[in-house]
C-alpha cells in the first residue's frame, strides 16, 4: 500500500486541487480528489525522473499532471510499476558517494589527458591534413603587423646580409612546399632572437647578429627555425588554442563573464607547457641537422648560453634559483640547462 | 480570451520566488552529467542539458509549486547534431575556401532573427508552471527589425539610439511571451533605460580617470594596476547592467492583473560574480555549481510576484511541439538572447 500526497491540474487550468495517489495491495492505482475516487491505468501514467529532491510530476491521462514532493514514496511507486523509472539508474550514480567520487576521478584525469596529449595530437593531425596554402595565408601579414610595432629596419649591411642568406638558406630542407625567405630586422624590445612566421618566412634580429661569435652559431639557430616551420609549430598552436578555449567554454559553460575572464590564468599555463613541447621538437630538427653536417653542437650551446645570460643581466641577479624553478612552468621555452644537455651531452 | 476583470478590489498578495537548489546536491549531478557526455562522446550532453534546467527549475518555488521543464533530450540532441554538423561543414570549407567565411557570416547575420526567435520559442514552450505552457509569439518580422535593423541605427546616432534599442529589445521578449492564453506586458518608457546608460557612461568615465590618475601618481605600479581596475570596472559594468535591467523589466511588468517586483543589487550581484569568478578559476572549474547555486539564489531571493487574488485562473492554450534546432543553433553560434 502506498499512498502519496500531492497537488492535482485539470490541464485546462492553473487550479490547484489537493489529491492523493493510491496504490493498493493488489497493485491497483487510484487518485482521490475531494470530488471523489477513480481508478488510474498503469499505462496512462508518466512519469518524471528523479532530479535531487525536486518536485516529481506524474502525466495522467487527459493532460492533468500531478506534482508531489514525496520522492521516496514515487521511487517505491516506480519498483512496482513496470517500464517505468527509466532514468532512475542516473539518480543511482548521482546519490552514492563512491560513485560520484569515481566520476569525479574520472573527469579530472581525462580532462588532464585530454588536454596534454589529447589536444596537442588532435591538433597535429589538423594541422598536417590542412594544405600548406593556409599556413601561408595566415603568415601573410605577421611581418607586416611586427614591422608596424615592433622592428624597425636592419641596420647590416647589405654586403654582410648576402653573405648570411648565402650560407644560412643551405640549412633549407628541399620539397616542403613552403617558400622560405630569410629577412633582417632591428629586433628593439624583442632584443636577440630569430622568429618563425607560419608561411616559411624567418626574421633574424641584428641583435641576436651581434651576439653570435661566429656565423656556425646562427646555422644552427636557423635549423632550429626550420624546425618550427616543417613542424607546423605555428598552425598547430593555433588549433591548439582555438581547441582548449572550446573546451573550456563546453565545460564551464556560462557561469559568467567574470569567471571566464579569469579562467584566462590556468589557460596561459596550459598554452605555456604547449609552447615547451614545440621548443623541444625545434631542438631536435637543429640536432639532427647538425648530425648531418657532422657540425659542431656546441654551437648551438654557446649561443644559448650567452642568450640565457643575457636575459638574466636584464632581470634582477636577487632571488633566482627557486623562483625560477616556477617560472619555467609559466616559460614559453624549456629551461636553457636542459635544452643544452641535449646538444653536448659531454658538458 | 485573458480571463474575467477582477469583481471586487482584491487582496494583493505578495508571493516571493525561492530557489531550494543545493550545492553538494547539485555537485553530483553535475559532475555525473560531465562523465556520462564524456563517456558517450557529447550525445549525453542533451539528457545532461535536461537533467541540469530540470533541478534548476525543479528547484525554484513560487506559491506552493515549481517550474517545470519539458523539453525531450532527443529532440535537444536532434538540434544539436544539425547545428555542429553545419559548423564543422563551415570550418573545414572555410580554411580551404577563405570565401566561405564572409559568406557564411552574412547568412548567420540573416538568420538570427530566425534563430533568437524559434529558441526563445522553444525554450518558452518547455517551461510549464501549474501544468500550464509558457509560450513565445514573436515574429520573425519583428525579431529583424529589433536584432538587425535597430542595432545597425545604433552606431550612425553615436550610440544615442542605444536605451531605446534595450527597451524595445526587452519589450519584443517579454510582451511577446505569455502564460497559457495570458500575455505578459512590459509598460515602460525609454526614461529609466536612459539614466542605466548615462550611469553606466559615468561608471566608465571614472574608471578611466582612475586609471590615469594612477599612471600619474605611481607610474611604477600603473601596468599591475591597470589591468586589475580594468577587471574589476567591467565586471561591475555587467553586474550594474545586469542588475539594474532586470529590476527595470521585472518591476514594469504584468501578467494580467498580477504583476512582478525584482529588488537586485548592483554591488551584491557585483561580489557573487567576483567571488564566483575567483572560486572557479581556482578550483579549475570544480566549484561551478557551487557557483551556479549561489547566483540562482540570490536572483530567486530579489523576485517576487505581487498577485491580485489566486493563481487559479490561467487558462491553458492549445500549442503544438517546436524543434529545438533554433535554441542549439543559437547556443553552437552563441547568440545571447534573454533577460
Amino acid at each position: 500500500m502506498i499512498s502519496i500526497a500531492g497537488l492535482l491540474y485539470d490541464g485546462q487550468s492553473s487550479r490547484q486541487i489537493a489529491a492523493q495517489l493510491h496504490l493498493n495491495t493488489d497493485n491497483q492505482l487510484y487518485l482521490e480528489t475531494p470530488e471523489g475516487r477513480s481508478s488510474v491505468a498503469f499505462s496512462d501514467i508518466d512519469i518524471s525522473p528523479r532530479i535531487g529532491n525536486t518536485p516529481r510530476f506524474i502525466d495522467l491521462s487527459e493532460g492533468r499532471r500531478f506534482e508531489t514532493a514525496d520522492n521516496d514514496a514515487i521511487d517505491l511507486l516506480e519498483t512496482k510499476i513496470p517500464n517505468s523509472g527509466s532514468l532512475q539508474w542516473v539518480h543511482h550514480l548521482e546519490s552514492r558517494l563512491k560513485y560520484v567520487l569515481a566520476t569525479l576521478v574520472f573527469v579530472i584525469v581525462f580532462s588532464w589527458g585530454f588536454i596534454q596529449f589529447g589536444i596537442p595530437a588532435l591538433s597535429k593531425t589538423i594541422a598536417f591534413i590542412l594544405p600548406t596554402g593556409v599556413s601561408q595565408s595566415i603568415g601573410q601579414g605577421t611581418l607586416e603587423l611586427l614591422d608596424e610595432w615592433a622592428f624597425s629596419e636592419s641596420e647590416l649591411a647589405e654586403t654582410r646580409r648576402q653573405e648570411l642568406r648565402k650560407k644560412m638558406l643551405t640549412v633549407l630542407p628541399t620539397n616542403t612546399g613552403y617558400t622560405f625567405d630569410l629577412q633582417f630586422r632591428k629586433g628593439n624590445a624583442f632584443g636577440a632572437n630569430a622568429f618563425a612566421l607560419p608561411d616559411g618566412t624567418i626574421v633574424f634580429t641584428d641583435e641576436i647578429i651581434a651576439l653570435s661569435e661566429n656565423d656556425d652559431e646562427l646555422i644552427t639557430v636557423m635549423a632550429h627555425e626550420v624546425g618550427h616551420v616543417v613542424h607546423r609549430h605555428n598552425l598547430r598552436r593555433l588549433v591548439q588554442d582555438s581547441s582548449l578555449a572550446i573546451v573550456l567554454v563546453a565545460v564551464t559553460g556560462d557561469v559568467s563573464t567574470t569567471s571566464s575572464l579569469l579562467l584566462a590564468l590556468p589557460t596561459l599555463m596550459v598554452e605555456a607547457s604547449y609552447s615547451q613541447v614545440f621548443e623541444i621538437e625545434a631542438d631536435s630538427y637543429a640536432l639532427n641537422y647538425i648530425q648531418e653536417q657532422d657540425m659542431d653542437g656546441s654551437h648551438f650551446v654557446n649561443l644559448m648560453s650567452r642568450l640565457e645570460n643575457q636575459h638574466n643581466e636584464d632581470e634582477a641577479p636577487a632571488d633566482k634559483s627557486e623562483s625560477n624553478r616556477i617560472l619555467d612552468y609559466f616559460s614559453s621555452h624549456p629551461p636553457t640547462k636542459e635544452r643544452i644537455k641535449r646538444f653536448a651531452p659531454e658538458s | 480570451m485573458d480571463q474575467q476583470p477582477p469583481a471586487a478590489s482584491l487582496d494583493v498578495q505578495p508571493h516571493a520566488f525561492e530557489f531550494s537548489g543545493k550545492s553538494k546536491e547539485y555537485f553530483k549531478i553535475w559532475i555525473v552529467n560531465l562523465c556520462l557526455t564524456i563517456i558517450t562522446a557529447g550525445i549525453y550532453s542533451a539528457w545532461a542539458k535536461v537533467r541540469n534546467t530540470q533541478y534548476f527549475y525543479g528547484n525554484t518555488h513560487l506559491n506552493n509549486a515549481v517550474f517545470q521543464y519539458l523539453a525531450k533530450p532527443m529532440v535537444i540532441l536532434k538540434g544539436r547534431l544539425i547545428a555542429v554538423a553545419v559548423f564543422i561543414a563551415y570550418a573545414v570549407a572555410a580554411s580551404y575556401y577563405p570565401i566561405v567565411e564572409p559568406i557564411f557570416f552574412i547568412a548567420l547575420f540573416a538568420l538570427a532573427p530566425f534563430v533568437i526567435v524559434r529558441s526563445l520559442r522553444f525554450r518558452m514552450r518547455n517551461t510549464a508552471y501549474r501544468n500550464i505552457r509558457f509560450n513565445f509569439t514573436g515574429s520573425y518580422g519583428e525579431a529583424a527589425l529589433v536584432f538587425l535593423l535597430l542595432p545597425i541605427a545604433i552606431p550612425l546616432t553615436l550610440g544615442i539610439m542605444y536605451p531605446y534599442w534595450q527597451r524595445r529589445s526587452q519589450q519584443f521578449i517579454v510582451n511577446n511571451t505569455a502564460y497559457g492564453t495570458s500575455n505578459f506586458k512590459l509598460n515602460c518608457d525609454t526614461g529609466p533605460f536612459i539614466r542605466v546608460f548615462i550611469t553606466m557612461f559615468g561608471l566608465m568615465l571614472l574608471a578611466g580617470l582612475l586609471m590615469v590618475g594612477v599612471f600619474a601618481i605611481a607610474p611604477k605600479i600603473g601596468p599591475f594596476v591597470t589591468p586589475l581596475l580594468m577587471f574589476l570596472a567591467y565586471s561591475y559594468g555587467i553586474a550594474y547592467v545586469t542588475a539594474t535591467i532586470t529590476n527595470i523589466v521585472f518591476n514594469h511588468s504584468n501578467l494580467n492583473q498580477h504583476s512582478f517586483e525584482s529588488d537586485l543589487k548592483p554591488g551584491s550581484l557585483f561580489k557573487i560574480y567576483l567571488t564566483n569568478g575567483i572560486a572557479v578559476a581556482f578550483s579549475l572549474g570544480l566549484l561551478i555549481p557551487w557557483a551556479l547555486v549561489r547566483l540562482a539564489n540570490y536572483r530567486a531571493q530579489c523576485t517576487q510576484l505581487n498577485a491580485a487574488g489566486d493563481l487559479d485562473n490561467f487558462i491553458a492554450a492549445e500549442q503544438r511541439q517546436v524543434s529545438a534546432l533554433g535554441e542549439e543553433f543559437g547556443e553552437v553560434f552563441d547568440f545571447d538572447v534573454g533577460l
